[in-house]
């Protein structure tokens, strides 16, 4: 009898699902933020009796053969790379992505990370920082009596100079886009990293063919639809149910075997 | 010689199998695209006096499991690479050791080469039956017509995903992550003639039915205490009969 077994990998599955769906849940006002979704697939099976096997010297063959599958794995999760909404907030350096893309960051240790959160904010060397303080790259640096900056659609940094009518133009702000932007992997604090599977960084300018726009003054809200992931999380413990009813029927299956003598 | 236990016996181990099957479909209540497994018995009749026709004993045999291809719920998702199926046609997928495959898994990603896989990292084939590849710079704003037509936003054709008809069951094995893998003799991928469709942005769940699957475990477990009630009986009637027997020798 392996239902047991079967059934625990089935409840496993349904414990990563609940875990997916909760972080969804707990990242739902996270500026940027990307929803997943647990993918499951059916384990290996166990072939009883081949279908297609010769049954008579006649060339018949079996119409079809016994096959017990092992269960469930969970395969992977699948991050939804749709646009959140954007809100309007009242900082200059707020920036949403309207589009594909991602900010870049140096962090610390020399690498670089991307980002769609856009909530900017100024060093005490005028540099442009993520509220972590980490650097986007390539930098730009405010001159010091800034009164207000101007961040254009594709990216140009002007900034206005106390007693200058005439905006000074400081830098250019790029995005950064992947061919398979689910393959990135998500490092926490709304950071991702660059792997194998989501291919190099591919260099753009904001408003380039098939790359998103800046907009100043917003955020981009995370893109989870919380109705969804609430009916999910019924289905997932209902399934989860489901799966410790066939162990117990399991179980009660050999104990009763147990009692025949 | 008395049969009676041996019967209840293959009831019995026909029983646990059935139980193995239905857990599974239970764990797979939440896979996209899975199809749940049936199982089927056939008695299998013993005769024991050629004199009495039509009598004998007859032992159950679960002979064989086959595929329940109703179509599961198709649920919106959003995601442009999410393609669920309509009607009777089947995904065809290169599968990691270079197998051919069917399946219905439309969950797709775009490896960094802009080959469209799988999550477990089955390449979806078009319908000339080559691995299907999107150009990186069209990832993530494809459309994808009813007949899987991918087209990029400018309105350029970049390939065709493929629908198949599905070989007969016969030539069919499960591979697990699934799949359908057809045997040596079945490589041939014919395109599909019953009018399915692909619906963009959209997941195909599971098939599996809770509420039949959990009625089956009951059904299951009543069968199994008969079956072993029948064993019991059977032994009370032979501790019986020594007992007369003793108390008359």
């Amino acid at each position: 009898m392996k239902a047991l077994g079967i059934a625990a990998t089935g409840m496993m599955a349904q414990q990563t699902n609940v875990d997916v769906i909760s972080n969804n849940i707990a990242n739902a006002n996270t500026t940027g933020f990307k929803s997943a979704r647990a993918s499951f697939t059916d384990l290996i099976y166990e072939n009883q009796s081949r279908e297609g096997a010769v049954t008579a010297e006649e060339g018949t063959t079996r119409p079809i053969g016994l096959d017990i599958g092992l269960g469930v794995r969970s395969v992977g999760t699948l991050r939804l790379n749709t646009q959140g909404g954007l809100t309007q907030t009242e900082s200059q350096l707020d920036l949403a992505i309207d589009g594909r893309g991602y900010f870049t960051v140096n962090l610390p240790d020399g690498d670089q990370a991307y980002t769609r959160d856009g909530s900017f904010r100024l060093s005490a060397e005028g540099q442009i920082v993520n509220h972590q303080g980490f650097e986007i790259d390539p930098g730009v640096v405010l001159p010091d009596n800034t009164t207000a900056v101007e961040i254009s659609e594709t990216g140009i940094v002007s900034a206005y100079v106390e007693g200058d009518p005439i905006p000074v133009e400081v830098g250019q702000l790029t995005l950064t886009t992947f061919v398979n932007d689910a393959g990135m992997r998500p490092l926490g604090n709304n950071l991702l990293e660059a792997t194998v599977a989501s291919g190099d960084a591919i260099p753009a300018l904001p408003g380039d063919a098939g790359v998103g726009i800046l907009r100043q003054g917003y955020l981009e809200a995370s893109n989870v639809d919380i109705i969804r992931q609430i009916t999910d999380l019924i289905q997932a413990q209902r399934a989860y149910e489901m799966n410790s009813k066939a162990i117990e029927t399991a179980d009660q299956m050999m104990s009763a075997a147990n009692q025949i003598k | 010689m008395d049969n009676s236990t041996y019967v209840a016996i293959s009831k019995l181990t026909a029983l646990e199998r059935q139980l193995d099957v239905t857990a599974n479909n239970i764990a797979n209540a939440n896979s996209s695209g899975f199809k749940a497994e049936r199982v089927l018995f056939e008695s299998y009749l013993q005769k024991d006096d050629a004199s009495l026709a039509g009598e004998g004993t007859n032992y159950v045999l679960d002979r064989g499991s086959y595929v329940d291809d109703t179509p599961g719920v198709v649920v919106q998702t959003g995601n442009p690479l999410d393609l669920a199926l309509t009607g009777q046609g089947w995904f065809a997928y290169e599968m990691p050791d270079g197998r051919m495959a069917y399946g219905r898994d439309g969950q797709l990603v775009l490896d960094a080469q802009g080959q469209v896989t799988t999550a477990s990292g089955a390449q979806i084939l078009d319908l000339g039956g080559a691995p299907l590849n999107i150009p990186p710079e069209f990832a993530a704003s494809v459309t994808i017509s009813d007949d899987g037509v991918i087209s990029s936003p400018e309105g350029g054709v970049m390939g065709q995903i493929g629908i198949f008809e599905l070989p007969d069951r016969q030539t069919l094995s499960r591979g697990g992550a699934g799949m359908f893998v057809p045997n040596a003799e079945a490589q041939g991928l014919a395109p599909d003639e019953t009018g399915s469709s692909v619906i963009q942005g959209a997941v195909e769940s599971s098939n599996v039915q809770p509420v039949t699957e959990v009625t089956r475990l009951i059904n299951i477990q009543q069968a199994y205490q008969h079956a072993l009630n029948l064993v019991a009986s059977d032994d009370e009637l032979k501790k019986e009969m020594l007992t007369r027997i003793g108390r008359n020798s």
